[in-house]
């Protein structure tokens, strides 16, 4: 449910995408973090996990707040999807492209996003992809439109901010046409 | 109709049998043209009659400097690489009459200062190039474009990377780049070339750039929905780019109401779709009535509205407009 | 994921205890910091979730008395309509395990604090004999 003021951005995805970076990349606040020690390295090779949620935040100009959430990655912990989501004025998924299952996970994130709420912006990026196979996100794009998802699929780097403001942009430019009002009467 | 003359000269003296063979399909490939163009029709003379005159790189300078003399238009074809030939041999039928066309061209301007550029090149003719080239799909082979005798850029055969110089790079961008009149021919890449960019970049501002009309592939009466999202990662599209993508994404609409559904100005919207066309992510609906996306509910409500936000959102994270 | 090592026996015998010991209580379980379950009383499937979700719990109220500047939180104490739960961080615990108590309503909420308390230093001296 939003109220005047509240305005919020969440950024999901598995584990070692790039959440908790691509946060870090724009927030005006040190991120807030609830990262833990990873006792599953078998799962993904990392240090530390977050378990409840990343924050971050934007102060606007004009006093607004726009808060940054990051969604844990496992599906352990997909309730916190559902809660963070609500009310979201757009979701930005990140993919790590260079997991060998990096397509099924952009489909499973997908649609389970898609599933909660099929209005809702949504913007995906996917990082450490090859250089060499340009092609490959358009074949993940048109394996999500053969699924009746239609959503933007960006190669990005996280830790660089104007990847992330591309993917904020574009989320921005959805909403932007998406808004009763700001569209003019077709005939 | 205009009627053109053609040479195909004979090696001087006895050469590669591949000379004869080029000679004897560049032949074929003006018969199989005629009775296709209501513009131009080529006929082979000899020499002396000709106005266009297709010759063997390796052929004496004396004579061929003599029919340049004549006003003469020269084109020197090789057999094998590296070469700054027009055509090399095996030469594809298309990129023979493209060449015939752009001659067509110069010889129409005949008596005027010869323009370095031809004018009246077909805007879109290297946006389908490109596009011919994607369907080869040879990821191994590299094609360097020259205009004229200089390199300006290389292009993986397949279409999927493309490398210039950090200058060439920009005025492709920004559309100060001549690229219909680029020759395309088959060339290793270079040791220590400039780094490889996404070959979609190049197609994008190529289609972006190449007219202000709608192409022709597309109907001003047709309604038109993206159906997926080309990679703006590897293209780094203007913001206004985005948004018309993302309004054709929400609805479909003609190109005559995308200015104001993606709130760009006219001309935008229609380069932008060509962009859109010519990256294959555009499809004509017929159905007059087609879903569209609603916003969420309930709908967004920043303290001073929501044009304001945006605004401030862009503003306060440098995005542009 | 429970798994049956020698740290999650000696966790399950004390659960049994602690259950036995506070027939209100319903539910007991040891999980891991990001979420694993490790050891459960009884065994019930939604112990699973459960384990999930009080380890965001845990480092959400960790995570809050950091921010306020209060210390480190030590328990966390959820009051429903009819029940209690309660998340305690187990210390000394190598990687850091918490224990989550879910009870119904008839529990004094001061007694059940106590008695989880007591069963959190049981566990802390049980799990910390079983470190290699």
């Amino acid at each position: 449910m939003s109220n005047e003021q509240e305005l919020k951005i969440v950024f999901t995805g598995p584990m070692g995408a790039g959440k908790t970076t691509a946060i870090r990349s724009i927030s005006d606040i040190p991120p807030v973090s609830t990262e833990v020690d990873n006792t599953d390295r078998a799962a993904c090779d990392k240090d530390s996990t977050t378990v409840a949620l990343d924050y971050g935040q934007l102060a606007l100009e004009d006093g607004t707040a726009v808060r940054l959430y990051g969604t844990p990655g496992q599906e352990r912990f997909s309730f916190m999807w559902e809660i963070l989501c609500a009310g979201a004025i757009g979701v930005v998924l990140l993919i790590d492209g260079s997991t060998p299952t990096a397509l099924e996970d952009l489909r499973s994130y997908a649609q389970v996003f898609h599933r909660i709420n099929p209005d809702q912006p949504f913007v995906i990026g996917v990082g450490r992809t090859s250089s060499e196979d340009t092609g490959l996100l358009d074949r993940y794009a048109q394996s999500l439109a053969a699924s009746g998802i239609v959503a933007p699929v960006f190669d990005v780097d996280v830790r660089k901010r104007e990847d992330v403001l591309l993917l904020i942009e574009t989320l921005l430019c959805i909403l932007e046409t998406q808004v009763p009002g700001t569209e003019h009467a077709v005939h | 109709m205009v009627a053109r003359r053609i040479a195909l000269v004979k090696p001087a003296s006895a050469a590669d049998e591949k000379v004869t063979h080029a000679l004897q399909l560049f032949d074929s490939i003006l018969w199989a043209f005629q009775g296709t163009s209501s513009r131009t029709s080529w006929t082979v003379v000899a020499p002396d009659a000709a106005d266009v005159i297709v010759v063997h790189e390796a052929d004496p300078d004396e004579q061929i400097a003599a029919w340049r003399l004549q006003g003469k238009l020269i084109v020197e074809f090789a057999v094998a690489e590296p070469t700054s030939a027009a055509l090399v041999y095996p030469f594809r039928a298309a990129q023979a009459l493209a060449l015939l066309e752009r001659l067509d061209t110069q010889l129409q301007a005949q008596g005027e200062p010869l323009p370095p550029k031809a004018s009246a090149a077909d805007p879109w003719s290297f946006v389908e190039t490109l596009r011919t080239i994607r369907e080869v799909q040879n990821s191994e082979a590299w094609l360097v474009a020259r205009d004229g005798k200089v390199a300006s850029l290389w292009l993986r055969a397949d279409g999927g990377m493309y490398a210039a110089e950090h200058a060439t790079v920009q005025a492709i961008r920004r559309g100060t780049m001549q690229l219909a009149t680029l020759n395309l021919q088959k060339s290793p890449f270079p040791e220590g070339g400039p780094t490889p960019r996404a070959g979609t970049e190049l197609s994008w501002f190529a289609a972006y750039h190449a007219s202000a009309a709608l192409a022709p592939w597309l109907n001003a009466a047709t309604r038109y929905r993206v159906t997926r999202w080309p990679n703006f990662g590897l293209i780094r599209p203007l913001p206004s780019h985005i948004r018309v993508a993302a309004a054709l994404a929400s609805m479909p609409a003609r190109p005559d109401e995308i200015a104001a559904r993606a709130n760009v100005s006219p001309e935008e919207a229609i380069r932008t779709l060509n962009a859109l066309a010519a990256a294959n992510v555009v499809l004509g609906v017929e159905a007059e009535v087609v879903p569209v996306k609603k916003a969420p509910t309930p709908a967004v409500q920043p303290r001073g509205g929501f044009t304001s936000f945006l605004r401030n959102m862009r503003k306060h994270l440098g995005l542009g407009t | 994921m429970q798994s049956t090592n020698p740290r999650s026996t000696a966790a399950q015998e004390q659960l049994a205890v602690f259950v036995a010991a506070n027939p209100d209580v319903t539910l007991a379980l040891v999980t891991s910091s990001d979420g694993f379950e490790v050891a459960a009383h009884p065994a019930l499937p939604v112990a699973q979730r459960i384990a999930a979700m009080s380890s965001s719990l845990q480092a959400l109220s960790e995570a809050i008395a950091r921010e306020a500047g209060r210390g480190r939180s030590r328990n966390l104490i959820i009051e429903t309509d009819n029940g209690t739960i309660l998340v305690l961080g187990i210390p000394n615990t190598t990687p850091r395990l918490s224990l989550a108590v879910i009870a119904s309503g008839s529990e004094v909420l001061g007694r059940l604090l106590w008695a989880t308390r007591n069963c959190c230093v049981a566990l802390e001296n049980n799990l910390k004999s079983q470190l290699k």
